[in-house]
């Protein structure tokens, strides 16, 4: 899981940055190694909740600067997501 | 060894976008032909003579020239500002309403010293807002992800008439109403068009394309004019070249769609390689609105004539939502919103109304009365206009589209909704390896700042891929 949302993050940042996906690494910096701008940054991280079809808070959106963040909280909310779906189902059952 | 009809690069399109993209590409070695349908470069941006009168055909005045504006950025790093003399003018725009007239100066504090100055209650969230938008913090902006425009100013100020005010912009230089329009397409139009506006090439718009067509080919790139390109040639999921109307081919290793995205994609692609998600999709999309623009030629400088330089805007009653309504229903009249601006040369006047696109039939029919209809408005900024002007014409939604081919003449690419924004059919790097888009299409970006950032970074994303330092 972790593996694939990373692959699709980098496939992200990669279209939007315009830097090949081998360029690109967990530890790049978003503005300082793949020159993402606030309209590049806004790009990622709607591109990434219409991938994972979640929501990331206003106040998370500052704190995603480098690959490896973009992941950690992507997988973050995924998590939260399906651990509230399995609840809604308990409850239901 | 090339061939004759071989290059590097071929970009469908000399608007701003196409000849930036070229520029940057030719300067970096690679071989770049440049196919454009009209007979000059520039697409939005050209200027053309009647009667003796040079009048710009649309784009009449850019932003984002300031030290840090990436504008400048651009021009600098290709030399146009060798070539052209920018010149600011002071102030760069200016609202009238029924109420009051809010002036927006070259310094911003005096901007916000009149603004206060009619609205006290919100001095402080004005000062804030400037702030806001000036803010160097990038961060600040991704916030604005899923925001329009209107609520971001809701989250400023409570003044009614200041709201729409502020928001009237993004009618006039976004063709879309402040609840549609994104909060970042609207923080940049207020922040790159007009805080940081009133920009002017010496001798008219057209000298910045002119400038750029030199550029490119000082270092060995080509346009052709008056050709159009038939067909992208694709050839094992590859780019091959591209075919022209008269059916001759150039080859390529990269193709750039410096031009309509849905035709770029259903005509020149076909709907077979498109494929039918990506279709419908398209099919599906708003674009942002055309403009109706008359061209007035002025006998002589007169008492009350406008201070040359300046975009004048006319804002009739503070209902945005509804004004785009009417706009799109075609009544003009009733929505009665435009910009009029006097040419620094104080020879000619052009004036802006929002337009839907309509049918050809409907313009042939209503050209003329529309033209009428748009003088007798103007007669409320400047009385007995027609006794000033000795030459007039007008072109409609259509005279957009037949010169630069812009799906329905639209004057910024696709509406920049929240929700129609960040989808991957925008993406600069398309789904066939070696075919990239640009321009206003594209992405959130648009107008002259927008079109030379995406230029420019198509342009980065080829060099990137050919190994080339950027």
């Amino acid at each position: 899981m972790a593996n694939s949302v990373e692959k699709e993050i980098t496939s992200i940042i990669s279209d939007v940055s315009g830097f090949e996906i081998e360029e690109i690494f967990p530890d790049s910096n978003f503005f300082k190694d793949l020159e993402i701008d606030s309209i590049k940054a806004i790009e990622i991280t709607v591109a990434i909740e219409k991938k994972f079809k979640i929501s990331i808070r206003d106040e998370d959106v500052p704190k995603i600067a480098t690959v490896r963040q973009a992941v950690e909280l992507a997988n973050a909310i995924i998590g939260q997501k399906n651990s509230e779906i399995v609840n809604a189902n308990q409850k239901l059952i | 060894m090339q061939t004759k009809n071989s290059y590097d690069v071929i970009i469908i399109g000399a608007g701003i976008s196409g000849l930036v993209c070229g520029c940057y590409l030719a300067k970096a070695g690679m071989r770049v032909l440049i196919v454009e349908q009209h007979d000059k470069p520039g697409g939005y941006c050209t200027s053309f003579k009647r009667s003796g009168f040079t009048f710009d055909a649309a784009a009449h005045s850019f932003g984002s020239y300031r030290e840090s504006g990436h504008v400048r950025k651009v021009f600098a790093d290709l030399g146009v500002d060798n070539i052209v003399k920018i010149r600011r003018y002071d102030p760069s725009d200016c609202i009238i309403t029924p109420d009051f007239q809010v002036t927006f100066w070259n310094d911003s504090k005096a901007t916000i010293a009149g603004l206060a100055k009619i609205f006290p209650s919100e001095k402080v969230n004005i000062i804030n807002f400037f702030n806001f938008l000036m803010s160097p913090d990038q961060s600040e902006f991704a916030k604005l992800k899923n925001q329009t425009f209107d609520s971001l100013l809701r989250s400023f100020f409570s003044d009614e008439k200041l709201v729409s005010l502020l928001a009237f912009f993004m009618l006039g230089n976004g063709g879309l109403t402040p609840t549609l329009m994104h909060a970042f397409s609207g923080a940049k139009i207020f922040s790159e068009f007009i805080i940081d506006g009133g920009y002017y090439p010496e001798g008219g718009m057209q000298n910045i394309p002119n400038a750029l067509d030199f550029i490119l080919k000082k270092n060995n790139g080509e346009i052709l004019y008056r050709r159009q390109v038939k067909k992208i040639i694709i050839q094992n999921n590859l780019i091959g070249g591209v075919e022209l109307d008269d059916n001759e081919t150039f080859s390529s290793k990269y193709v750039v769609a410096a031009c309509d995205m849905r035709q770029t994609l259903k005509n020149l692609l076909g709907d077979k390689i498109t494929g039918k998600q990506r279709t419908d999709r398209l099919n599906n999309l708003l674009p942002s609105l055309s403009s109706f623009i008359l061209y007035l030629g002025i006998k002589s400088p007169f008492k009350g004539l406008p201070q040359r330089g300046t975009n004048m805007w006319y804002l009739p009653n503070y209902d945005l939502d509804k004004i785009y309504r009417q706009v799109q229903n075609g009544k003009l009249n009733n929505a009665g919103i435009f910009m009029l601006r006097v040419s620094p040369d104080e020879k000619t006047m052009i004036v802006f109304m929002a337009a839907p696109f309509k049918t050809r039939a409907y313009w042939n029919e209503n050209k003329r009365k529309t033209a009428q209809d748009c003088l007798t408005i103007i007669n409320k900024m400047i009385p007995d206009i027609t006794d000033h002007i000795t030459y007039f014409d007008a072109a409609t939604p259509f005279t957009l589209y037949d010169y630069t081919l812009n799906y329905k003449g639209a004057a910024y690419g696709w509406a920049k909704t929240p929700s129609q924004t960040f989808d991957s059919i925008f993406s600069r790097t398309s789904f066939i390896a070696g075919l990239y888009l640009t321009g206003h299409w594209t992405s959130l970006a648009f107008g002259i700042p927008g079109t030379c950032y995406s230029g420019q970074d198509t342009a980065k994303r080829i060099l990137r891929k050919e190994k080339v330092l950027v």
